[in-house]
């Protein structure tokens, strides 16, 4: 079940109007919960077991945690949540990825492998709630929260539906003290939900499914096209991931947001920063975070001099690379990333702050646009043959065809909006219009948008990881 | 106040822009339908006999040779269409109808079930979607109604429709073809020549698709499978079948519909594959008196040569020679309609 999808705005306007309805906290979360995992198994039922899993080991982890003292012995229940949660997810997502990848470096070294792959379906978000349930053991173990006593309430913040498949990432911090207090329906920003999940929905539907009609077919053949189609291409299918990742993000908080509960920003105008740290830190905001938080400065951060820091990075940005996928594609397009980072963090470009510089924001967008064409690419040989096409080695035609000057446009116009919507020049206008000239707006916006949508079926592209 | 009004006119604004949107929509293209409807509200007046159903008329009936059979200098259109059933036919014929062909005298229908469910190979697209008007919508509820079909299948049914028809009315995914309307950027202009040419009709010789190309390879390799079709069809029951299920009121409408226009309709069952039409259930229509004419020619014992692989390209269609002999017969038949001289 898609949020752009009919069924969903049934579905959802079940949930919201019997929840508000119940008057007890207790029966909305329960009844929370049991909507969740509909709305999961709308999917694949059976997958629920995993979240099952990971919700009972982290819930069982936490409260030992919150009772024992000795280090060891919390060191072992720590060390028993990762191996439980972080084995189910390389069992799913990435068994079959190790078994070819060990077993070509085997015949690389002369030794004859029979590698033993499995059919194994990857379970829809598994990447996601692996690392939000995780986020909570880890904070109890550094003494940052208490454990959660109402295992209700920990099932909820694991599997609430509007972030269970894609995030953003939760932390247990910012969503368990919400389902200690009761919600009311008059604290709901619904003016700003309906925009921002309308929003959402241009962002994916309209947006984000039409580049892909013009990205797929060269991504699928990148040799018989020139070299500024493959850059337009690879420009349009970052537009198509934002749209389609940011879009899922904003209509996750919406939907959070008409229900009383709060979610946090996941992204905040990455392709207007000056620098690719900049970009980072404003992209995809609560899985940089987590890595940042639980990877990054554990393993010293920037505090154990320069080539460890470096080294950490370079780590970080490989394993954020693997999160998306099972392939080297992945792992190639964080290290990239990673090298350009440190190239930042040592010529001190990536200190730059916030404002917008056009020269630093045309590199941010050279850098990320080829590490696109790498991310999306189906393997390594096709992404170094598409980014050697876009550094001019290959590609046998440079121009573009009449008819992509309609792509090009289009690139133009979205950059003019990004502009507009971060200016905010709107913002203001249309959060102190009375009523009766936003309704008719909106319902105007929602016509246009339902008709500008893609009519054809496109799930989310971060449904994958 | 305004927390009533406010959301009172969001939903009055998304209606009129949602009801503006649906207006501009134009048809479809697959397969040249909207070229044919387009040239035919331009040259409406030129016609006194129109063909509607599925790729079955479209790729056998060829106006030309149908015009040089009949008395006088009348001339035809085919509104065939592949994968067209008796839902989206009507809501076709009903809107060539309402452009108020002044010269139109005959009609013909390929007969087929009114089914409940929507083709699956349309389902979820524009296709499907641009035919669920209001009245569409009313009929094919009542099919559903009527169906055989369990009860849990036909509340999914009932389901499909009413998304398809709020599809239509809210006009989803169709802005872009609005838009490039609107700047009048019509990519089948070629095609609406051509068809125009050929009075709608079409060879499967001339498709360019690689697909109609398989297709007929895989039918050359496997004629025995199309002639094991066919011997069950020389044996099939032609006894007229059970009406139970059957949406007669959405065929009286129909009918009343072409009346209205001044025209008389002929229902027809063309030399399609075996299983295609509810045969039984058509010839109960005729013998009860629900449908006036009726032409039936997926006979193969009556009609052998329509069933020869020469005739074929396909095991559904007939190629270009079949569809010749098969159109100089029909002419042959309407005009002894339309002189009155046609015994049966």
């Amino acid at each position: 079940m898609l949020f752009t999808e009919a069924r969903f705005l049934l579905f959802f306007a079940l949930i919201f109007g019997v929840h508000w309805l119940l008057r007890r906290n207790g029966w909305r979360k329960a009844w929370l919960l049991l909507a969740s995992y509909a709305f999961y198994a709308a999917w694949d039922w059976r997958f629920l077991s995993l979240i099952a899993i990971s919700t009972a080991t982290d819930y069982i982890a936490g409260s030992a945690l919150g009772r024992c003292k000795p280090p060891s012995r919390r060191r072992a229940w720590l060390i028993g949540s990762l191996a439980i949660n972080l084995g189910l997810l390389c069992a799913f997502k990435y068994f079959n990825f190790f078994i070819e990848s060990g077993s070509a470096l085997l015949e690389a070294l002369g030794i004859p492998a029979t590698p033993f792959t499995l059919e194994i379906v990857l379970p829809l978000g598994i990447s996601f709630y692996t690392f939000q349930s995780l986020s909570y053991t880890i904070d109890i173990y550094r003494g940052q929260i208490e454990p959660v006593r109402n295992p209700l309430d920990f099932a909820l913040f694991v599997g609430f539906f509007p972030q269970l498949v894609a995030g953003p990432i939760v932390r247990a911090s910012e969503f368990l003290p919400q389902l200690r207090t009761k919600r009311t329906l008059g604290g709901v920003p619904v003016r700003a939900c309906l925009t921002l999940f309308l929003f959402g929905f241009i962002k994916k539907a309209c947006v984000a499914d039409h580049c892909a009609l013009y990205v797929d077919p060269i991504f699928a053949d990148p040799q018989s096209f020139s070299m500024l189609s493959q850059w337009l291409a690879a420009s349009l299918y970052g537009i198509q991931v934002y749209c389609d990742f940011s879009g899922y993000s904003d209509m996750a908080i919406a939907t959070a947001g008409l229900l009383g509960y709060r979610l946090p920003e996941n992204f905040r105008f990455p392709y207007l920063a000056s620098s690719l740290t900049l970009c980072w830190r404003r992209w995809h905001m609560t899985l940089t975070r987590w890595f940042r938080d639980y990877l990054y400065i554990p393993l010293g951060g920037n505090r154990a001099g320069r080539p460890r820091t470096y080294a950490n990075m370079i780590l970080v940005f490989a394993l954020c690379g693997l999160w998306h996928g099972a392939s080297w594609n992945y792992v190639v397009f964080g290290l990239f990333h990673g090298v350009f980072l440190v190239f930042e963090h040592m010529s001190r470009l990536g200190r730059t702050s916030d404002r917008w510089h056009p020269l630093g924001n045309l590199y941010t967008l050279a850098v990320w646009i080829v590490a696109l064409a790498i991310f999306r690419t189906p393997d390594l040989a096709t992404a170094f043959s598409m980014v050697g096409n876009m550094l001019g080695f290959g590609a046998e035609t440079f121009l573009l065809a009449p008819a992509e000057l309609v792509w090009l446009a289009f690139l133009a116009g979205f950059a003019v909006v990004q502009a507009i919507m971060y200016l905010k020049i709107m913002h203001r206008p249309m959060r102190s219009v009375p009523g009766w000239i936003f309704g008719p707006i909106y319902g105007a916006s929602v016509a246009l948008a339902l008709a500008f949508a893609n009519a054809g079926y496109t799930p989310f592209i971060y449904f994958q990881f | 106040m305004s927390l009533v009004s406010g959301p009172l006119l969001g939903v009055g604004a998304f209606l009129a822009v949602a009801a503006l949107l649906q207006g501009l929509a134009p048809w479809p293209s697959d397969y040249g339908l909207g070229a044919k409807f387009e040239h035919f509200a331009e040259n409406k007046d030129d016609y006194e006999i129109l063909f509607f159903g599925s790729s079955v008329i479209y790729r056998s009936v060829v106006p030309s040779v149908v015009e040089e059979e009949l008395p006088g200098t009348f001339r035809c259109f085919n509104f065939g269409n592949p994968g067209m059933r008796a839902f989206e036919t009507d809501h076709l014929l009903k809107e060539a109808l309402a452009l108020r062909p002044a010269n139109l005298r005959w009609v013909v229908v390929e007969a087929r079930h009114w089914q409940d469910s929507i083709f699956p190979g349309h389902a979820w697209t524009k296709r499907a979607a641009y035919w669920h008007t209001t009245e569409q919508l009313s009929l094919a509820l009542q099919s559903v109604r009527l169906s055989p079909a369990p009860t849990t299948d036909k509340f999914f049914m009932t389901i499909d429709h009413l998304l398809h028809w709020a599809w239509k009315q809210t006009a989803y995914g169709r802005g872009t073809d609005i838009a490039l309307d609107l700047l009048g950027w019509e990519f089948d202009d070629t095609q609406k020549a051509r068809l125009a040419a050929h009075g709608g009709y079409r060879p499967l010789e001339e498709e360019d698709d690689e697909e109609f190309t398989k297709r007929h390879a895989i039918f050359l390799k496997s004629q025995d499978k199309f002639l094991r079709g066919v011997a069950a069809l020389k044996s099939a029951s032609r006894t007229p079948g059970s009406l139970e299920g059957y949406n007669l009121a959405a065929l009286e409408t129909q009918i009343a519909a072409i009346r209205a226009a001044g025209a008389e309709p002929i229902y027809i069952i063309p030399p399609g594959p075996p299983g295609l039409v509810s045969q039984p259930a058509v010839l109960r229509l005729f013998e009860a008196g629900h449908i006036p004419t009726l032409l039936v020619y997926n006979d193969p014992v009556r009609y052998g040569r329509l069933y020869s692989i020469g005739f074929h390209f396909d095991s559904n269609h007939l190629n270009r020679a079949g569809a010749a002999y098969f159109s100089r017969m029909l002419g042959h038949d309407l005009a002894a309609l339309i002189t009155g001289t046609r015994s049966e």
